[in-house]
């Protein structure tokens, strides 16, 4: 497709651009803007690092469905139980951690239990919840994972209470778990929450600005359009006398279409880069502005794919809104062209 | 003539409901710290935390505040962020008594809260949102590696942004997420003065107080130095001086100013000396709007020597006697006589006598400058006493029997052992039925002592101290009493709070931003939206006015002026964009109302609201009625521009060289 060489850079093309220059330029402050933010985000979650996951699941899962588990975690088994006679609620767990992913040791045996630090039960007890169990309160349990309201159990004793056959787990804590690693488990369906909540509560805010950011393009597209409408519209009414022409000497409406079309985009692609340009200046002279004008820092991050996405975008828009003029043009009769640009 | 055709109105519209919906979206981004304060509210957060999020208040603040008349509501909380299968969320840590009495107003619920001190209650919002399989909630800790599994025991509904938060106990939000005890991240509350509230905690001014007024001796010859110490501090947000004034009574000793940074303290110590023999009640004050007062009292005497020394010893005993001046100082080379002995003390103060015969003797000690001591001792014959340890509480006396919260009492009990044997006794102390004190009392046969115990850091309010079987009442002032419960507030937590509106939480500064950036940045993009509004619109109407140019140049030909343009081509354009501008309006208002209600805008774990108020209203309504006046002006300035020859001939302005229309033949 070539640009119809009728359609010059005149100072409509040029305020046409200029326009669409707004709208992309807009687009791109956007997206810097919430750049920014997640550059920003991602320092202060740089504060607070672990290599920790907890890895849960609906229900008990036996060993056989936790094979992309076993070798780099901890597994463990909870439940819910009540101590009487004082009707307590407490949770009881245990662990088995082979691979010294935990960072301290969480071991009883038998039938007796280690309580939490704030817990101040002593001697023999009773664990109520499926089932029953009597145990025996052998000292307590320090730990800087696990409440220190919770009561440590072995195995054994927290299948008999939760009914369950044995040899099942209901959590997990992985470490140094791989992006790849990640996904596959996310992929099974397992809940993978990285420990120190923040992190993830931080990176999940900034998906939420990035979702909703990207509701500019709505009216910037919108408006694009709109410009892309108004100046087709304007220059096939100035050079449809032109056009007759060459639809008399023999262009087919493809060809007709594909020329208007081409001007508009060129229309909208030179905007489009000059939005880009606009963009990036802004974006900095406002954070420029703003870090001076506040004692903050406002950083700005512009990632290269969305402003190739920018670009895209009000190109498409462009297209979209000179469509509407170029198909009506390219519809009509050459002899209705000639006849109405000569009256 | 029509020159703009009416189908404009469309384009018009379209244009303005997007700057609406837009600004909007912006105004629902500007109000996002409301979030984090659900129902109607005001916040106390901590003055040093630059976010809400790492804000910690003291919890005592809270009964402080409830104490108060004009608080309605008072709910402490604890926020822990965490998230689940991507879903982010806030836990937000409450005391539901507490937060029923601040609001919002629980429309309904699916259960009732037992077990919530182990349980979480999930907001109608959140439960869409996750998807917790098995009842059970796992929560991750907000900056540490701490886990918790969390009962689902219901859900609520409150209409407000706390039905995207999951609501658990103090306890288990303090320990997700490492607040130390005695502490929250907030405190809610509802005021029927909020001003005064806000002018209690933070005022924007200087503003200062008094504390820990102490003398260097509470107790001093005449002419003796005594240096008065007090504590002054700003907890306004401004820098400022105050002048502490010293008075002994009426008269006014000695007047300091004090110059002081916002929220900082000093320590300022003014020497004095007393003539007048008697107690000198000495005020530290300063004036101003919020007047302090602190007494201390400095008791004056002729400068004497204390005697200390058995009530009751054994015959054949030996005993110690010791002499020390008034203030405490021991005193060396004291005469103290007994019976018929005459002894110096030594470099202790101390002096060593044997008891020989049966009967009432009277110790004295002199020296020289000192008014002398006597001490009255009873020597008695063991074989009337039973031979066994047989300790008594004889009497027991409070001085003074009245104070205030910030000094202390002493009482003092005599124990006398009636045996011949010695031994140690457990004297026990009781503050209001409770142990307070247990003082081990060590009594030789038949010995009497007197024990001090220190009556200090009591609450105010009436107390019973009870020893053996004496009971004495205590009356503990605060230590200004005419609005204990302000001064109480102001005192400990004045300054270090910020009282907060929910539209002024500060949440932005998590990414360093501050609340100015965010506005900035939001009004920005709101001006590019309307200015591409009105660049949209314009082009419209260019191209109506390019489609009419015939029209316009008939009417140059036959001799209309610019004016006569303008006046045809300024009311239909101003017409159509005003319709254009007011359909646009309702539409943007309602697209946004429904988005709002959709849910789809999400920030830091809350819906958006766009709540368009009033004051919204008139923006977004000021703001179309300005695109849609300024666009029609530019057109009809776009017709004028239109030549008449050009207009007639259909000639475009800037035409150029004519198209080459053989290259194209070619593409053919």
């Amino acid at each position: 497709m070539r640009a119809l060489p009728l359609f010059r850079f005149n100072s409509r093309a040029k305020s046409t651009s200029w326009g669409i220059a707004l709208c992309t330029m807009f687009i791109v402050a956007s997206f810097s803007v919430v750049g920014g933010l997640r550059t920003s985000m991602d320092k202060l979650s740089d504060n607070f690092e672990s290599d920790l996951y907890l890895v849960t699941w609906d229900g008990f899962a036996g060993p056989e469905s936790l094979s992309s588990l076993i070798n780099q975690s901890a597994l463990g088994a909870y439940t819910f139980a009540v101590v009487e006679p004082l009707g307590m609620s407490v949770t009881v767990f245990a662990v088995s951690d082979p691979n010294h992913t935990l960072p301290e040791v969480l071991t009883v045996d038998g039938n007796n239990v280690r309580v939490g630090s704030s817990l101040s039960l002593t001697g023999n007890i009773s664990l109520h919840a499926i089932g029953e169990v009597d145990a025996v309160v052998v000292g307590k349990y320090s730990s800087s994972i696990f409440p220190s309201n919770w009561i440590l159990g072995n195995q054994s004793l927290v299948y008999s209470l939760a009914d369950r056959p044995g040899e099942e787990y209901n959590f997990a804590i992985a470490k140094s778990l791989s992006p790849e690693e990640l996904r596959t488990l996310e992929w099974r369906g397992f809940h993978v929450q990285r420990f120190v909540g923040i992190i993830q509560f931080l990176d999940s805010g900034i998906n939420e600005i990035q979702a909703d950011a990207t509701w500019v393009l709505v009216p910037s597209s919108v408006f694009v359009a709109l410009l892309a409408y108004s100046y087709i519209g304007s220059e096939i009414s100035d050079r449809r006398h032109e056009i007759g022409i060459l639809k008399t000497i023999g262009a087919g409406r493809r060809k007709v279409l594909s020329y208007i079309l081409s001007g508009a985009v060129l229309t909208c692609g030179w905007g489009a880069a000059l939005g880009l340009a606009l963009g990036i200046v802004l974006s900095y002279g406002l954070a420029t502005a703003a870090s001076s004008l506040f004692t903050s820092v406002f950083l700005i991050h512009m990632e290269e794919n969305l402003l190739v996405m920018s670009y895209l975008i009000t190109l498409a828009a462009g297209f979209v809104g000179a469509l509407v003029p170029a198909l009506r043009m390219a519809m009509t009769r050459p002899v209705n062209d000639l006849k109405e640009a000569s009256q | 003539m029509i020159l703009i055709r009416p189908r404009v109105i469309v384009a018009i519209a379209i244009a303005i409901t997007i700057f609406t919906s837009s600004v909007c979206v912006l105004s629902g981004l500007r109000s996002a710290p409301e979030s984090f304060v659900p129902g109607s509210g005001y916040v106390i957060s901590s003055s040093s935390a630059p976010t809400v999020f790492s804000s910690q208040v003291d919890m005592d603040l809270v009964s402080a505040l409830e104490s108060m008349d004009n608080i309605t509501g008072v709910s402490p909380e604890i926020f822990a962020f965490s998230s689940f299968d991507g879903v982010s969320f806030v836990v937000r840590g409450v005391d539901i008594e507490k937060l029923n009495s601040t609001g919002p107003e629980f429309l309904s619920y699916s259960i009732g809260w037992t077990g919530f001190p182990k349980g979480v209650l999930l907001g109608w919002h959140l439960v869409d949102r996750l998807n917790v399989a098995g009842g059970v909630l796992p929560l991750v800790s907000s900056y540490s590696s701490r886990i918790e599994f969390l009962k689902v025991i219901g859900y609520f509904r409150t209409d407000t942004p706390l039905d995207d938060e999951a609501l658990v106990s103090l306890d288990v939000a303090r320990y997700l997420s490492g607040l130390p005890a005695g502490t929250v991240s907030i405190i809610r509350v509802t005021t029927s003065q909020p001003e005064w509230l806000s002018d209690l905690l933070s005022p924007e001014h200087a503003r200062f107080t008094l504390f820990n007024l102490v003398p260097s001796k509470a107790v001093a010859a005449p002419g003796e130095p005594v240096d008065l110490e007090v504590g002054v501090r700003d907890w306004g947000a401004s820098s400022g001086s105050v002048f502490v004034t010293f008075r002994d009574g009426t008269e006014v000793l000695a007047e300091r100013s004090v110059s002081l940074n916002a929220s900082s303290s000093s320590t300022i110590t003014e020497q004095m000396e007393f003539e007048d023999l008697g107690t000198h009640t000495i005020k530290a004050s300063i004036s101003g709007d919020f007047p302090v007062t602190l007494r201390v009292n400095v008791t004056v005497v002729e400068p004497y020597l204390v005697l200390s020394a058995p009530s009751r010893v054994l015959a054949g005993d030996s005993f110690s006697v010791k002499v020390t001046t008034y203030s405490g100082a021991v005193v060396a080379g004291a005469q103290v006589s007994f019976d018929d002995q005459m002894l110096e003390t030594d470099t202790q103060g101390s002096a060593s006598f044997s008891a020989i015969t049966s009967g009432a003797f009277t110790l004295t000690a002199s020296y020289s400058g000192f008014v002398n001591a006597s001490h009255d001792l009873t020597v008695v014959n063991p074989s009337a006493y039973p031979d066994s340890f047989l300790p008594v509480v004889t009497s027991f006396t409070i001085s003074p029997q009245t104070m205030t919260e910030t000094e202390s009492a002493t009482g003092i009990a005599v124990l006398e052992n009636q045996g011949r044997v010695g031994g140690t006794f457990d004297l026990v102390v009781l503050l209001d039925s409770s142990t307070f004190r247990i003082i081990s009392v060590d009594l030789g046969p038949a010995e009497s002592k007197s024990v001090t115990v220190l009556l200090e850091d009591l609450a105010v309010g009436t107390h019973v101290i009870q020893v053996g079987s004496f009971s004495n009442e205590l009356v503990v002032q605060s230590w200004i009493a005419n609005d204990q419960d302000l001064i109480e507030l102001v005192l400990r937590y004045g300054g270090t709070s910020t009282f907060s509106s929910a539209s002024a939480i500060p949440i932005y500064q998590a990414a360093k931003i501050s609340e100015g950036n965010i506005a900035v940045a939001l009004f920005a993009m709101g001006a590019v939206a309307a200015v591409l509004a009105a660049l949209s619109i314009i082009s419209v109407f260019s191209r109506e006015i390019h489609e009419s140019k015939r029209k316009l140049g008939v009417l140059k030909t036959i001799g209309a002026s610019n004016g006569n343009i303008r006046r045809l081509v300024l009311p239909q354009a101003l017409e159509n964009s005003l319709a254009g501008g007011a359909i646009g309006l309702a539409f943007g208002i309602s697209i946004s109302d429904g988005l709002s209600r959709s849910g789809m805008f999400m920030l830091f774990g809350h819906t958006l609201s766009f709540a368009i108020d009033g004051a919204m209203l008139v923006v977004v309504l000021l703001g179309a009625i300005a695109i849609s006046v300024i666009t029609a002006v530019v057109s009809s300035e776009i017709a004028v521009r239109e030549t008449a020859i050009s207009s007639i001939r259909r000639l475009p302005e800037d035409r150029g060289p004519s198209p080459d229309l053989e290259s194209i033949l070619k593409d053919e």
